[in-house]
This record gives structure tokens, C-alpha cells and sequence, in this order.
């Protein structure tokens, strides 16, 4: 008995001798790491200039006042996106950590040129978490986007990315893309991507120095501007920001928006979007393809302005009818764009087209681009008033003056 | 020698001194007295003279040596001895009495023991009897004057509770019994005596209540006991190191408890409870896992909040054992499943601080260890030094000067908390042993490791029985009356049914009368 038991207890110091031989094996103290909160792909002569937005532990979480910028920007050229991020480690000591990335930016020569083989990495590598959301970077290099702080969020990655969030729940005008829907509307057919484009607003000093934060206005500030059309994995043109709604209506993406419209010659109302749902319907009687899109409208009354009196029921149905049309309006342009100039199918209609009639569309599918093109698009909006605020009448009218 | 003579003395006013004087008597007398010394004379030789122990002649009423008492010094109740000797004087008072007179007079009033051998006599004396030696023939009898001194009843101090009875079990293994009895007032409780331990001879007692405990679990326990080979039972640790089924597993295989009202519930459960003699630590088995995590205070509060209360315990054990671990396999092997900002933060405090996040979860644990094993074994006098010492220059002063990152402190703390809500120490202290298992197996290889280890702990917790019981009972096997009574407490009017496979009785815990109906046949056997 004594003999078995010591036998097993020596079995088992092996065993847990054994453990310590893995020699912890990749692992990685959090200090030996650098984290990137955002990556940025430019275009150079003979491959990328990828650029990693590092983040300082230090600056960033430190009690004490800091001298050092939240984050440090390192930028490494290669053929490939890998090889640029392997030569960053020349110039870092620590370990490129990418798992944690917030944002990707790129910048607007690469998206002319494809970003399809950047998520072809992305997925592939084990790195990427893949829960962060892309941008086109607008007026200048992703580089620039990077390398501008913010001053609300100390890392500006992490600005980009709340802003983003909340902007296309809020606004509309932006789209908050995650790496999984984008790479659906990639791989899928009849159906081409957006991004939103993010550009620097330049009213004034560049903002790329902790002091600078200092101020209150009169820096260069990070901001997002509608949306960036893609034709396949190439950017073929950016969408004005109500331009940008419009795909937003008919896509069925808006979360919530503001609309302000005309009811009367002095009247103005504030209509706030809550909820929108859009249909889009395809038809293809005769070989000739045709798309509906249905636009179910909820929206509050935020404000009014000369004397509009909301509680009556006519008034009602006038603001209705005169929300249908602006939101009809501002589809209207964001076809013409899609359709005219850009000629991408951002919205989806061949997929639906699919859908509807998959033998037409295997007819089609080679040349959906020309069909798309000159396919009538008919845009029904139906809106709904949910509320009409805090109070009935206003409570001052110029009107009674 | 002279210090015995003064004692016997004092002893006993009658009492003529030890060395015999014989007066001129009759043959037959003379050879009374004489085997009557040689008694007395085999007693002192036995107990090599020990300065204790005292042996009296008694004189009848004539002046002539007719038996003698022994008892020892202190072992014996004053009171006790006094009303005796009483007693004997009346006896004598009026003429002649035989031995045999005397000793049926005096086993009227206390518990006596007849026809003892010599060893068995000796027994009696160190059990604190005194024993009354004829000179007629070798022959001994004895009569209960053991002394009850100990410790009066007191608030339990490893067990506290805010409500519900607060007294405690002491040394005494009477006053235990006492403590028991007291509370459950019923015929069918038994109380079984044995001796263990080849020197101590210490008297150990099995109480549980027939008709509700299992034979076959009551078999295991008595094999078990009877098996024991050792010289000494100092305290019921002893009996329960002893019996363990899986004797080097690191898990409690019996619940130990200083509250008499816990330990009569789970003899009301169909337990088994093991009195040692001169430990307040009662011993119940079978004990399975769940019971480890329950306290008697469960049963005096709201079900609702106990169940809470057990739920945030089992919580605490996966803390205890787990978090430390957790904490280095995600800071040096999976950073990606940390929250981005907190990932920030810690690599914030982690800046310039010399360890690896191993060693210093390692190190700090060790020195909580330290702390605490220090805090039971200083003296109380110091005691406020340690947590001077403890809490400003471990925790703060080795923060501040970049030692060790604050997230350590906090997880170190947290641990060590949570530790502390485990009711049972001896299971507190199992998961806190373990827990350096899992860090070590959480170092080498993440959170890989750490599955590895969960997966032989659960393993090895699967295996393991206590007196025949199944330890993960309620649980594994599965038993839907003893998870009522297991995670969470169902209300009092719910528990109609004892636990599965420890109470041999089906009858709903309700019915006292059926309960203790003879003819109750043993549960079928588990599956």
C-alpha cells in the first residue's frame, strides 16, 4: 500500500513538473503589449502604409496629470497589409496587439482601389476580433485621421467609434458598419457596400498635440461625413449627407433622425424620426424590372414654429402628408446619385430582384449594373404621429401678437 | 512517600495510615488485612506510586480493616467523595457490615460497576470512579465519582451566527451529550460508548436516532471506528482522519460543528454524530458537499434570503478557487476577452512593474496565507501589529512603490474574502489550497489549464464518499428531495422528505410517530 502510494504521489510530481515545461507558451504580460486602437491603410507606390494607433496605458489611465499623448501613432510600409505590421515592430518595442482595435480607417486611394483583400486578412488572422467598424477617411490620409486627438475621449479611436455609434442611431447619416455586415455585402450579389467617410474639419490648429487639447474651440476636430458608395470592393463616390439619409430610408437603416419640414409658407416643424421601416418590393413583369420601396415613418413633434397649430386633426395630415414628401424628396436624390452618377446598387434591389424572380435575375445578373440603371424606382412613404410632445399649443405664438 | 500519607489523611477522617499497624486479631482477620495489602499494595505498584493517587482502608466498627477505596486526586468530585464517605460512616455507624453491604448501599445512589478485574479496575480509576477493593477476595467493584469540572457552556467562537441558539459544545463529552439530548427529546435517540486509543483510552460516543439513520451507514461508521489502531484521540480530528473513505483527499469526508443545534439537525437527518471526550468539535457523517456550504442560520432566516445567502456562497467558492487564476490566464494569455477599457486600466497599473502577472498573483497569495496562518498563532497582544503591518505595507506601501499593480491587491482580497464565507473551515481551507493548483495550472497553460483543472477536480469530487454517501449527492447522483435542501433552502413546509440516501426513513419528516414505528424498512438501495 505504502509502496503504490508513494509510486502514484511521484506519478503525480512528474505530471506537475511537466507543467512548467509548456514554459507559458504565448503568453504575453499586458505591459509587453502594444495596444492598437486603431488601424489606418494609405496607399504607397509599391504596396501600404499601414499605420497603428498605439495606445499609452500610461497617459491614458494614469491618476496623475500626464505629459504624454493618450496615444502614439507608428507607421510601417510593405507590400502587404501583415508585412507593413510586422516592420512596425522596428519601431515599437512592444508587441503590435490588435485585438482590441476599435477602428479601421481607410484612406480614400486604397478604397478606389479595392479593400476586399483587407478582410480577406482580417477574418483569416486570429488577431481581429472583428467587432470593430470601418471608415473611408475623406480629404486627406487615413494616416492624418490617426494621428488627430480628441478631446473628449482620450483615445481618439474610441471617439471615432461611440461617435459613429451614436451618430447612426441618432442621425442617420452615418452608417455603423461591423466587419461582419460589411463582409455579407461584400461576398454577397446584388448588393454593394457602404462605409461612412470621416474627414477632419480644419478650423484651426492641428490637432495632433496634447496642448492643443487645451483650448476650447480653434482645433482641427475628427467628423463624419455621409457615406462612402462602393461598387464591388472599390469606392465609386461619396453620398452627400442627405444623400446619405435617403439610402438610409430606403435601406431601412435609420434608427432615428430629425426632420424639419414645411407646413404652410411660415410654418416649420421639427419632426423627430423614432422609427423606420422600409420594404422594398421588385417586380419584373415583362422583362422589365421595376422596384417599389415602402417607408413606414413613426415620428414625434419636437417643435414647432409659426403657430402651427398640431392638435387639429387636419393639421395633422398635412404635417404627415408634407414629412411623406420631404423624406420622398430626399430618397428621390439618393437614387439619382446611386442610379445616375455612382451607378451602384447600395440599396439592394437586386437582391430583391433575385428574390422575386431568380431566373430573370440569373438573365440579368451579369449586366444588373445597366438594368439598374435606368430601372424606375418608386418611393411610397407612409409617416405616422406618435406624439406631439410635452405640451399641446405653444405657449408663445407670434401669431397672437 | 510522606506526601501520600498526608493526603490519605486528610482524606478521610476514619482512614488509618497506610502503613499497616495491625492490631492482635484473630487468623482469619490477620489474613483479610494482609490480601488487602497486597491489593492495595498491586494498585500503588501499577500506578507506580503515583503522588494521586489515594487508597483508603476502611475500618468496620470493631477498628478492624475491612475493604478499602481508591480514587484519583482531582479525577474524583470532592462533593461526590464527601457524600460517599458519609454514606460509609452511617453504614459503619450501626455494627458489623460485610463488603458486600456496603458496596449494594452504595451502588443505591450512584452508577456502579461489580466483579471488575484489576485492569478493568484501573480503567474505572483513571476514568475518575473510585474503586472499592475487598479483602474477602481479589475482587473490585466501583462507583461513579467522576468529576464533570470543565468549561462552563459558551458562545460558539469558530461558528458565529447573528440569530438562533447560541450555545456551544464544550470539552465535556457529558455536557455534549447533555447539549444533544436536551434538545431531542425522544427514546429513539441512542448514545453508543467506545473507547479509542491504545494510551488515551478516550471515550468516544455515537449518537443518532434509531429508526432514522441507515444501518448500513451506522455499520460503516462502527467498522470503521473499531478498525482505528492508535495510541491517542486528542481531538475528533483524529476519529475523522481516521475513517475517511478516501483517506488523502484534500475535502472534509465529515462535517465537524461546536453548535449543538447544527449537529442535532443532521442527526434529525438521519446522521450520525461522533463525541470524542475533550473535544467542543462534534463530528456528523456522512457529510456530503452541499452541507459544507450551509449554515444552521439558513433555517432561522427568511428561505428566500438563505437561498440567497447559499447561492452567493457557492458563488464564493468559485472566487476563492477560481479568480486568482482567471485573473493571470486573461492578463498574460487572453487579453482579447478583456473589455478594451479595462484592458487599458490594468495595463496601466501593470507599467513598470517587475513581475509577471504569475508570480505576483502567486506572491501575494502567499502572503495573504502568511497573514493569515500568522493572525491565528501570534499572541493577542500583538495582534494589532499584524494588521498594521498587513494592510498598510503589503497592500498600499508595495502599490505605490510599483511592486505589485493594484488589480492584484484587489483580486488577492476579494479571494481572501470570499474564502471567509465558506461556513466550514476545513472546506474554506480545501478550496484555498487548491486554488494555488489552479494558478500554477493557469500560468502554464491559460485558460486550458484551468478547464484541465476543473475537469480533475471534478472528477476527483465525483469520486469521492463519505461513509458510503455519495459526495456531490443532491446533485450527482441526482436526488430532487435533497436539492430542496441543497443550492437553495425551500421553505420549512416543503422539506417533508430527509435527505436521499443518508435517512433510512420514508416517512414524512412530519409524523413523529411513524417515524419511529419498528417495523420501517430500509430505503432501497441508491442508484
Amino acid at each position: 500500500m505504502r509502496g503504490s502510494v508513494l509510486k502514484r504521489g511521484l506519478c503525480l510530481l512528474i505530471i506537475l513538473a511537466c507543467l512548467p515545461l509548456a514554459g507559458c507558451w504565448s503568453s504575453h504580460e499586458v505591459n509587453t503589449l502594444a495596444i492598437c486602437s486603431a488601424l489606418g491603410i494609405d496607399k504607397t507606390a509599391d504596396g501600404y502604409l499601414v499605420t497603428e494607433q498605439v495606445i499609452n496605458p500610461k497617459a491614458v489611465a494614469s491618476t496623475k496629470a500626464m505629459n504624454q499623448a493618450p496615444v502614439v501613432v507608428y507607421d510601417g510600409a510593405g507590400e502587404s497589409i501583415d508585412g507593413a505590421i510586422n516592420y512596425l515592430l522596428l519601431k515599437a518595442s512592444r508587441l503590435i496587439y490588435n485585438t482590441h482595435l476599435r477602428m479601421v480607417v481607410f484612406g480614400e486611394d486604397v478604397a478606389r482601389e479595392g479593400i476586399g483583400e483587407f478582410f480577406n486578412y482580417f477574418m483569416r488572422s486570429y488577431e481581429y476580433r472583428t467587432d470593430f467598424f470601418c471608415a473611408v477617411a475623406k480629404g486627406s490620409s487615413a494616416k492624418d485621421i490617426l494621428c488627430t486627438l480628441t478631446p473628449l475621449e482620450s483615445i481618439p479611436a474610441v471617439e471615432l467609434f461611440t461617435m459613429l455609434k451614436r451618430s447612426s442611431e441618432e442621425i442617420g447619416v452615418t452608417r455603423a458598419m461591423k466587419v461582419i455586415d460589411l463582409v455579407n455585402s461584400l461576398s454577397s450579389e446584388g448588393v454593394n457596400p457602404v462605409l461612412t467617410g470621416v474627414e477632419i474639419s480644419r478650423e484651426g490648429e492641428k490637432s495632433n498635440d496634447i496642448d492643443v487639447l487645451k483650448l476650447s474651440e480653434n482645433f482641427e476636430k475628427l467628423k463624419f461625413c455621409g457615406l462612402a458608395a462602393f461598387k464591388g470592393d472599390r469606392l465609386a463616390g461619396w453620398l452627400t449627407e442627405e444623400e446619405s439619409k435617403g439610402y438610409g430610408y430606403i435601406a431601412g437603416k435609420i434608427k432615428g433622425s430629425l426632420e424639419i419640414v414645411r407646413c404652410g409658407e411660415k410654418s416649420e416643424i421639427n419632426c423627430n424620426i423614432l422609427s423606420s421601416k422600409a420594404k422594398i418590393k421588385a417586380d419584373t413583369a415583362g422583362g422589365k424590372p421595376s422596384v417599389a420601396v415602402e417607408i413606414a415613418v413613426k415620428y414625434a413633434v419636437s417643435g414647432t414654429k409659426g403657430g402651427f397649430d398640431i392638435t387639429e386633426k387636419q393639421n395633422i395630415k398635412r404635417m404627415n402628408r408634407a414629412l411623406e414628401n420631404k423624406i420622398k424628396r430626399i430618397c428621390a436624390a439618393a437614387l439619382s446619385k446611386a442610379q445616375g452618377k455612382l451607378q451602384t446598387d447600395i440599396f439592394g434591389f437586386g437582391e430583391a430582384v433575385h428574390r422575386k424572380d431568380p431566373s430573370y435575375w440569373n438573365a440579368v445578373k451579369d449586366d444588373w449594373e445597366g438594368v439598374y440603371r435606368s430601372m424606375p424606382v418608386r418611393v411610397g412613404v407612409k409617416a405616422e404621429l406618435v406624439s406631439i410632445g410635452e405640451i399641446t399649443k405653444p405657449v408663445y405664438s407670434s401669431k397672437k401678437g | 512517600m510522606s506526601m501520600i500519607r498526608k493526603g490519605e489523611g486528610k482524606g478521610m477522617e476514619k482512614d488509618l495510615p497506610v502503613e499497616p499497624s495491625a492490631p492482635p486479631a484473630e487468623e482469619a482477620a490477620a489474613g483479610l488485612e494482609n490480601r488487602l495489602n497486597e491489593s492495595m499494595e498491586r494498585f500503588r505498584q501499577a500506578f507506580g506510586n503515583s503522588a494521586d493517587l489515594v487508597i483508603n482502608r476502611i475500618l468496620d466498627g470493631e477498628g478492624k480493616p475491612c475493604c478499602a477505596n481508591a480514587y484519583i486526586l482531582g479525577l474524583s468530585d470532592g462533593d461526590t467523595l464527601n457524600f460517599i464517605s458519609g454514606e460509609i460512616g452511617r453504614c459503619l455507624g450501626g455494627g458489623s457490615i460485610s463488603f458486600e453491604g456496603l458496596f449494594r448501599r452504595l451502588s443505591c445512589f450512584r452508577a456502579a460497576k461489580d466483579d471488575l478485574d484489576f485492569e478493568g479496575a484501573c480503567r474505572e480509576l483513571l476514568s475518575g470512579n473510585t474503586v472499592f477493593i475487598s479483602g474477602e477476595a481479589e475482587r473490585f467493584c466501583s462507583i461513579a465519582t467522576n468529576s464533570n469540572e470543565g468549561r462552563s457552556i459558551t458562545e460558539p467562537t469558530s461558528q458565529t451566527i447573528i440569530k438562533g441558539p447560541k450555545d456551544a459544545f464544550t470539552e465535556n463529552i457529558n455536557k455534549n451529550v447533555f447539549l444533544i439530548r436536551k434538545r431531542i427529546k425522544s427514546t429513539a435517540l441512542r448514545v453508543e460508548n467506545l473507547s479509542i486509543g491504545s494510551v488515551t483510552h478516550t471515550n468516544v460516543r455515537l449518537v443518532y436516532i434509531d429508526g432514522i439513520a441507515r444501518a448500513e451507514i451506522l455499520g460503516d461508521i462502527r467498522s470503521r471506528l473499531q478498525k482505528i489502531d492508535i495510541d491517542c484521540v486528542l481531538d475528533s480530528n483524529y476519529i475523522e482522519e481516521l475513517i475517511k473513505t478516501n483517506k488523502y483527499s484534500i475535502f472534509p469526508s465529515a462535517l465537524n460543528s461546536e453548535k449543538p443545534d447544527s449537529v442535532c439537525a443532521a442527526i434529525l437527518e438521519g446522521r450520525i454524530a461522533i463525541l470524542v471526550d475533550g473535544s467542543p468539535y462534534i463530528v456528523t457523517a456522512p457529510a456530503v458537499m452541499a452541507e459544507f456550504l450551509q449554515a444552521s442560520e439558513d433555517y432561522y432566516h427568511h428561505f428566500v434570503i438563505s437561498s440567497f445567502m447559499r447561492v452567493l456562497r457557492y458563488i464564493s467558492v468559485f472566487i476563492t478557487l477560481l479568480v486568482p487564476a482567471l485573473f493571470v490566464t486573461v492578463t498574460t494569455f487572453h487579453q482579447e476577452i478583456i473589455p478594451a477599457p479595462l484592458l487599458i486600466s490594468i495595463a496601466a497599473q501593470r507599467e513598470g512593474v517587475p513581475f509577471p502577472a504569475f508570480f505576483e498573483v502567486l506572491l501575494l497569495e502567499l502572503t495573504f496565507e502568511i497573514l493569515r496562518e500568522a493572525g491565528i498563532r501570534m499572541p493577542r497582544a500583538v495582534g494589532s501589529a499584524i494588521s498594521i503591518v498587513g494592510a498598510l505595507v503589503l497592500g498600499q506601501a508595495a502599490v505605490e512603490a510599483g511592486l505589485i499593480s493594484a488589480a492584484v491587491v484587489i483580486v488577492v482580497s476579494i479571494t481572501a474574502i470570499a474564502s471567509f464565507v465558506i461556513t466550514n473551515y476545513a472546506m474554506s481551507s480545501a478550496i484555498r489550497l487548491l486554488r494555488f493548483a489552479f494558478i500554477l495550472f493557469a500560468g502554464a497553460l491559460g485558460l486550458f489549464g484551468i478547464t484541465i483543472g476543473l475537469i480533475i477536480l471534478c472528477l476527483h469530487l465525483c469520486s469521492l464518499k463519505s461513509a458510503t454517501v455519495p459526495y456531490l449527492m443532491p446533485f450527482s447522483p441526482d436526488s430532487s428531495s435533497g436539492k430542496k435542501d441543497g443550492m437553495i433552502r425551500f421553505p420549512l413546509f416543503r422539506l417533508r422528505e430527509r435527505p436521499d440516501g443518508i435517512s433510512a426513513c420514508k416517512t414524512p419528516r412530519t409524523s413523529g410517530r411513524s417515524t419511529l414505528a419498528p417495523d420501517i424498512k430500509e430505503r432501497p438501495e441508491l442508484k
